[in-house]
């Protein structure tokens, strides 16, 4: 059974969770943040729907495969310390320089964020991998 | 502050070693928990407490900074332990599913016939 | 700045993982991949190992930071050695997994978990900094936890949480440890904390003596020293064999690395520790093989094995001369040879009988006579019988143990020799020889001994060829006795 304040509180706070968990994943290069940090707060965001309906409704939300989900965060990841082998600096060599984007203005653009992203995709996957592990078995 | 901190931590170990001991699977699990937060509250404490600055150079001398490698530290052990702790409650749970029970001693070995 | 060679032991098996986690359905990728990482590392392995010799020890800076404040990789003579017995092995198992490895697990990421425990295992043997070796530790933990339990049944759980809860706990030790370590030294960078604990004052001597103590208990966990080797024989019968004979073959071998390390060039030995650590390696000595012999599971025997095995290489580490670090390594490479080759015999023969207890075997040798000497060189190589290479590194062993004047650790290892001996020769009695069971199921042996005749051939050559390896190891051994070298490749770097 469906919980009916669970229910209507969830559609709201699920997106306010996930566009901070985007906040957070934007902002860990120089303040407190960061891929791993927004990444368990999007899989939080997601286990309160599965909590709120069942894990079907979570399956139709998100139609990917986790596995792949993992693989590609992987390789974010360390693409982002091959591309430093691949121009002659030791792995995992970072870099920043600053862009002008118009509408949002100058902004810092490092490679970390990319590492930061394949970082937040690693978790989330994994965590629904988890639960959809844990969830499939108790029915 | 810093005997405070090894209070906990030397208590957070016992409950630990105590759960460690227990015939229930889960238990033992959540013993194995503890024990990673007290070794996280160790190494924080390894890192000397103090309230500090960020630790960035501005420059300017007599600052104290706080040691940033520890909390580094920390994080990565946490991460990991998140990783393998779930990993291990999934784990419990099925043998809880298979044996219908929690008890360690009534889990079958791969070579009892 | 050196090239970067040095990380591609550990670049190459990530890579290939993530390769194959996108053709997650097409297993014929998946399948080509392995042996090609493998492959290559091997390449790879051999030509860094030129390159040390050469031109000195290795060492590279992770994202351009240089020691000790950033993490650094370190190549030198052993870690090369492990790194050629990782891939070696590695490459002997893929083979068999092509032929060995069932669609279920397929579907669940056996191969691509196969490159990140390579990845783990390559890592260890190359990090230079004590954290980072906790790090890859855990990676190559991880991958192990997944593929020992996955598509596990009921009867296996038991073996599988024995396996994650005592590994979990080592790993809080070993957090322990380092944080102590961190405390007292105020670095993780292995050449520092050296540094550190040779200048450090006698007051703090003694914490340090502890410390190093809290990782020689960590070590003995991974590696299944004597008291701490129960979960072994438990965890070992239950994964594909391919699985299994790299756990015995290389992860035992990097707790037996980190000891060797950790006692060498952070903590080189005082009389105290040395006596604990060879007086812990003749107990698993000895009672490793009497846990055996009381077996009659084949896996859970070479398991027993293996505990008594790894009190041979510890026993080395223990003598700490450049002879008793020389035979230890030569151990190692002797060990993940034919222990690995002897848990794919073990496999076979599950197969051919449909059954795991080697009394229920019986007269395998009639219609597969080759496997069956395969069988009998890679046992015989194990109890250490001449010509093969368990003698040559039992020998090497006795020889140190002469040289420092330690005749009841050369009794030991004469006892343990020859008790191996006699349960080897009662597998081969049982499971090989006598009168043939009836009911034998058809299995194409020859698609699986490839990966048997690669480690065999292997431990023959390096039987064969004892003295030049013996000069390659005698060099290694020299180079780990004098810890400066290491420390001053990777401290001076930096200041350039």
């Amino acid at each position: 059974m469906i919980s009916l304040i669970l229910n209507r509180i969830a559609r709201v706070v699920v997106h306010i969770i996930l566009l901070f968990s985007i906040f957070m994943l934007f902002k860990g290069h120089n303040e407190p943040g960061g891929g791993f940090i927004a990444g368990l707060m999007a899989a939080v965001a997601i286990v309160l729907i599965y909590i709120t309906y069942d894990l079907k409704t979570v399956k139709k939300l998100m139609p990917v495969s986790y596995p792949a989900m993992i693989a590609l965060g992987l390789f974010f990841a360390a693409g982002t310390g091959l591309g430093g082998v691949m121009l002659g600096y030791p792995f995992l060599t970072q870099t920043f320089d600053y862009f002008h984007i118009p509408l949002i203005g100058e902004i810092e653009l490092a490679t970390a964020l990319s590492f930061d992203i394949g970082v937040f995709l690693v978790v989330v996957g994994a965590t629904l991998l988890i639960i959809s592990t844990l969830g499939e078995g108790s029915k | 502050m810093i005997g405070l901190l090894a209070i906990i931590i030397g208590v957070l170990v016992a409950t630990g070693t105590y759960l460690i001991l227990k015939k229930t699977a889960f238990k033992v699990a959540l013993g194995m928990v503890l024990y990673g937060q007290a070794a996280n509250v160790l190494i924080i404490t390894m890192g000397g407490v103090k309230t500090g600055a960020p630790p960035i150079l501005l420059g300017e001398d007599g600052i104290v900074y706080t040691d940033p490698l520890v909390q580094a530290l920390i994080l990565t052990a946490i991460v990991i332990g998140f990783g393998v702790t779930s990993f291990l409650l999934v784990l419990v749970y099925r043998a809880y599913q298979a044996h219908d029970s929690d008890n360690v001693d009534l889990f079958e070995g791969a070579d009892d016939k | 700045m050196t090239s970067n060679l040095v990380v591609y032991p550990i670049l190459i098996p990530l890579v290939a993982a993530i390769i194959q986690l996108f053709f997650a359905k097409n297993t014929y990728v998946q399948r080509a991949l392995g042996v090609i990482s493998s492959a290559l590392v091997l390449v790879v392995v051999v030509y860094l190992y030129q390159l040390v010799r050469i031109e000195g020890i290795q060492v590279y800076e992770m994202g351009n930071w240089y020691a000790p404040f950033g993490i650094v990789i370190v190549a030198d003579l052993l870690a090369c050695f492990m790194l050629f017995l990782s891939a070696l092995a590695s490459l002997a198992m893929s083979a068999y997994s092509l032929a060995d490895i069932d669609k279920d697990r397929e579907k669940f990421f056996h191969f691509p978990l196969f490159q990140l425990l390579l990845m783990g295992i390559n890592g260890a043997f190359l990090t230079g900094d004590i954290f980072n070796l906790f790090v890859m530790y855990e990676v190559m933990l991880m991958a192990s936890y997944v593929l020992l339990s996955h598509g596990s049944e009921a009867r296996q759980l038991r073996g599988s949480l024995h396996y994650v809860m005592i590994n979990l706990f080592g790993s809080t030790f070993f957090l322990f440890g380092v944080g102590l370590l961190y405390g007292i030294t105020g670095t993780l960078n292995m050449a520092d904390i050296a540094v550190a604990v040779q200048t450090a004052d006698p007051e703090t001597q003694s914490m340090l003596t502890a410390i190093s103590m809290m990782f020689f208990v960590v070590f003995g966990v991974k590696t299944a020293l004597v008291p701490l080797f129960f979960w072994m024989p438990d965890a070992y019968p239950q994964p594909p064999v391919a699985t299994a004979a790299m756990f015995a073959a290389i992860m035992t071998k990097v707790g037996v690395y980190s000891i060797t390390r950790t006692f060498t060039l952070m903590f080189p030995g005082d009389e105290f520790t040395l006596t604990v650590i060879k007086v812990v390696a003749v107990s698993s000595m000895l009672i490793g093989v009497l846990g055996a012999i009381a077996q009659t599971n084949f896996r859970r025997l070479l398991a027993f094995h293996s505990v008594s095995q790894v009190g041979f290489m510890v026993l080395g580490v223990g003598f700490f001369t450049p002879m008793g670090l020389a035979g230890s390594i030569y151990f190692v490479m002797h060990h993940s040879m034919i222990k690995s080759s002897l848990f794919l015999c073990s496999g076979i023969a599950e197969r051919l009988t449909g059954n795991r207890d080697i009394k229920k075997m019986g007269g395998i040798i009639e219609g597969h006579p080759f496997y069956s000497a395969l069988f009998l060189v890679a046992a015989f190589s194990l109890a250490g019988l001449p010509p093969f290479s368990g003698f040559f590194a039992k020998l090497i062993l006795l020889f140190a143990g002469a040289e420092s004047q330690e005749y009841i650790y050369i009794a030991a290892i004469l006892v343990g020799g020859f008790l191996t001996l006699f349960s080897m020769v009662k597998i081969w009695q049982l499971a090989y020889w006598g009168k043939r069971e009836p009911k034998f199921n058809t299995v194409n042996v020859g698609s699986f001994v490839w990966g048997i005749i690669i480690l065999v051939g292997m431990s023959i050559v390096l039987a064969i060829m004892v003295q030049p390896v013996y000069d390659m190891v005698h060099e290694a051994a020299e180079q780990l006795l004098d810890p400066s070298q290491y420390i001053e490749a990777v401290l001076t770097k930096g200041s350039q």
